[in-house]
């Protein structure tokens, strides 16, 4: 079987997870762990999720992003799932799964300004923390 | 094209992503539509993932409904597992055998315009489900 | 003459003439009826007789198909699936099959047809042949079909999605709404908010008469999506009827937004955007 790891970027103090196509379980599984590892050794404050590359959510990878945003919380660092598609919304919320208490955003910048916020940056550090695209 | 069927088995987990490749095909062929398209896909994965996980596998056939009237994708998911015993508490929301969160059928049921099931305990269980074009 | 002696006279008719009456009274009944097609199938399905009108309507003479197998007039999909047969076993078993679908004429155009298949059987109830009875409906469905893709239409365009601002969009909706068209409804706003690359949407249901407790979920299931894409929803226009009826049925707003009027439901929106609308006229800064 040939899965890819799917990358976790490091941009400044927060880790950019890409989700594209299809998503195998054991990917999956994976990526669970390699997040935990990498939040707690490069000591991250956030983590932005971008799953705009995802056609098809089940409960499965619905659990799977649940579960990631409680484990970063208890390592101290937000997650922030940004860029779902709206097919892919309205069939998680049909099916019972809305993600209570995830945090969201549009695309990966306003995902990344949220961080910032939350984190209690004021605009002016964010010229510090910005890094190039 | 009237009742195209496909037969598929399913004996791990790297199937589940070819059924959900082929439920697309399908769905796109009877035109229903993004959203629907991706609600019967999340169904046929959820519906898929509780065969390998109860059942170890099963088949899966996929029919095209061509009716004059109306268009749609009926899929059937049929295991020789262990059955269930009940299957007004497996539908019902949270009720999980095994560690899931249990959404599997009584979600799926959600996404999609017709849902059947049947089961004998120690034979197996069969779902089909029904998406008709809007 | 009375009723009486008509009757009695009909039964004097010796059996074997009033055999031959009968059918001779039916083939004309048959062949005279030009807009409907009737016409046998031996148990198998073989066609076994042929009416002037089921001539006209598949535009096969008798001598082209007596003896065929009844298939011939149904589409390939419909032959692939064994179809015809099925509506052989159908009507055996239940006594009757009445359906519609497309069939083929002899130039291979297409059209929608009515059907009634009956089994007829004799005394001992042994399967003798099916009547069939067909008759085209091609203008009837085309009209249905044109109404429903009028629907359609009403449904899309009673719906329109306004960009009211940047990253703002609007979606009031006027007239009943049901299950379906709050479904329209629900992915209209959402991909809106997609394509125009907008965060925030506004819901305006000023002018719906009633909300049930099924649209209401819709609504809330809507703002739930919107929360998911990283979008806010809020939702303006609730009128006092209707704030009642959703405090009746127990449906609970309190996650979602939800501003008296648009207008209102603008400036959150705006503040959310960290924005402000400000009257920015010589005689406002002067009375400042």
């Amino acid at each position: 079987m040939t899965t890819q790891k799917i990358p976790i970027l490091k941009l400044g103090e927060f880790l950019l997870v890409t989700i594209q196509g299809e998503l195998h379980d054991t990917q999956a599984y994976t990526l669970q762990d390699e997040l935990s590892a990498k939040v707690a050794n490069t000591n991250a404050r956030g983590v932005l999720v971008d799953v705009s590359g995802l056609t098809i959510v089940d409960s499965f990878m619905g659990r799977m992003i649940s579960t990631i945003a409680a484990t970063t919380r208890l390592m101290d660092a937000e997650t922030v799932v940004v860029g779902m598609q709206p097919a892919v919304a309205i069939t998680l919320v049909d099916m019972g799964l809305s993600l209570p208490g995830i945090s969201t955003a549009k695309n990966v910048d306003k995902g990344m300004a949220m961080l910032r916020s939350k984190l209690g940056y004021s605009p002016e550090d964010d010229a510090n923390h910005d890094l190039p695209d | 094209m009237i009742s195209q069927t496909e037969q598929l088995s399913v004996l791990q987990e790297t199937d589940l992503v070819s059924i959900r490749n082929k439920v697309r095909l399908h769905a796109q062929q009877a035109e229903l539509g993004l959203v629907d398209e991706t609600k019967l896909i999340t169904a046929a994965s959820e519906l898929t993932r509780n065969m390998l996980i109860y059942a170890g596998g099963g088949g899966v056939a996929i029919e095209q409904l061509d009716r004059a009237d109306v268009k749609g994708v009926r899929i059937a998911f049929e295991d020789k597992g262990p059955g269930i015993a009940d299957i007004g508490l497996a539908m019902t929301d949270g009720y999980s055998s095994m560690h899931s969160l249990g959404l599997g059928l009584p979600g799926a049921r959600r996404l999609v315009d017709e849902f059947e099931i049947s089961s004998k305990p120690g034979e197996g269980t069969r779902v089909v489900i029904t998406k008709w074009k809007r | 003459m009375t009723d009486h002696s008509a009757a009695a006279k009909a039964r004097a008719i010796p059996e074997q003439h009033l055999n031959e009456t009968t059918q001779e009274f039916c083939m004309f009944l048959i062949n005279g009826l030009t807009d409907i097609a009737i016409y046998m199938l031996s148990p198998t399905g073989h066609v076994q007789t042929w009416s002037a009108g089921a001539q006209i309507l598949k535009q096969y003479e008798a001598a082209e198909v007596m003896g065929k197998h009844f298939s011939m007039f149904y589409t390939k999909p419909d032959q692939d699936r064994n179809f015809p047969n099925y509506e052989l076993e159908q009507a055996t078993r239940s006594g009757k099959f009445e359906g519609a679908g497309w069939r083929v004429r002899k130039d291979g155009t297409q059209i929608w047809v009515d059907v009634v298949i009956a089994p007829m059987r004799d005394k001992e109830g042994n399967l003798k042949a099916f009547v069939k009875v067909v008759r085209d409906a091609t203008d009837k469905k085309k009209a249905e079909e044109m109404i429903e893709r009028q629907r359609r239409d009403l449904i899309e365009l009673s719906t329109p999605v306004m960009h009211l601002w940047r990253g703002i969009l609007a979606l009031p909706i006027v007239g009943t709404l049901d299950s379906t068209r709050s479904q329209v409804v629900t992915e209209r706003l959402l991909q809106g908010l997609t394509d125009s690359d907008s965060a925030i949407a506004i819901l305006d249901i000023s002018g719906v008469p009633t909300v049930d407790t099924v649209v209401a979920q819709h609504l809330m299931k809507t703002v739930d999506a919107a929360r998911l894409m990283g979008c806010d929803c809020i939702i303006s226009g609730i009128r006092p009827e209707i704030a009642q009826t959703m405090a009746h049925l127990g449906v609970d707003l309190s996650k979602v937004k939800t501003k008296s009027s648009m207008a209102r439901a603008l400036e959150e929106a705006m503040s959310i955007m960290e924005m402000r609308i400000v009257n920015d006229s010589p005689k406002e800064r002067a009375r400042v």
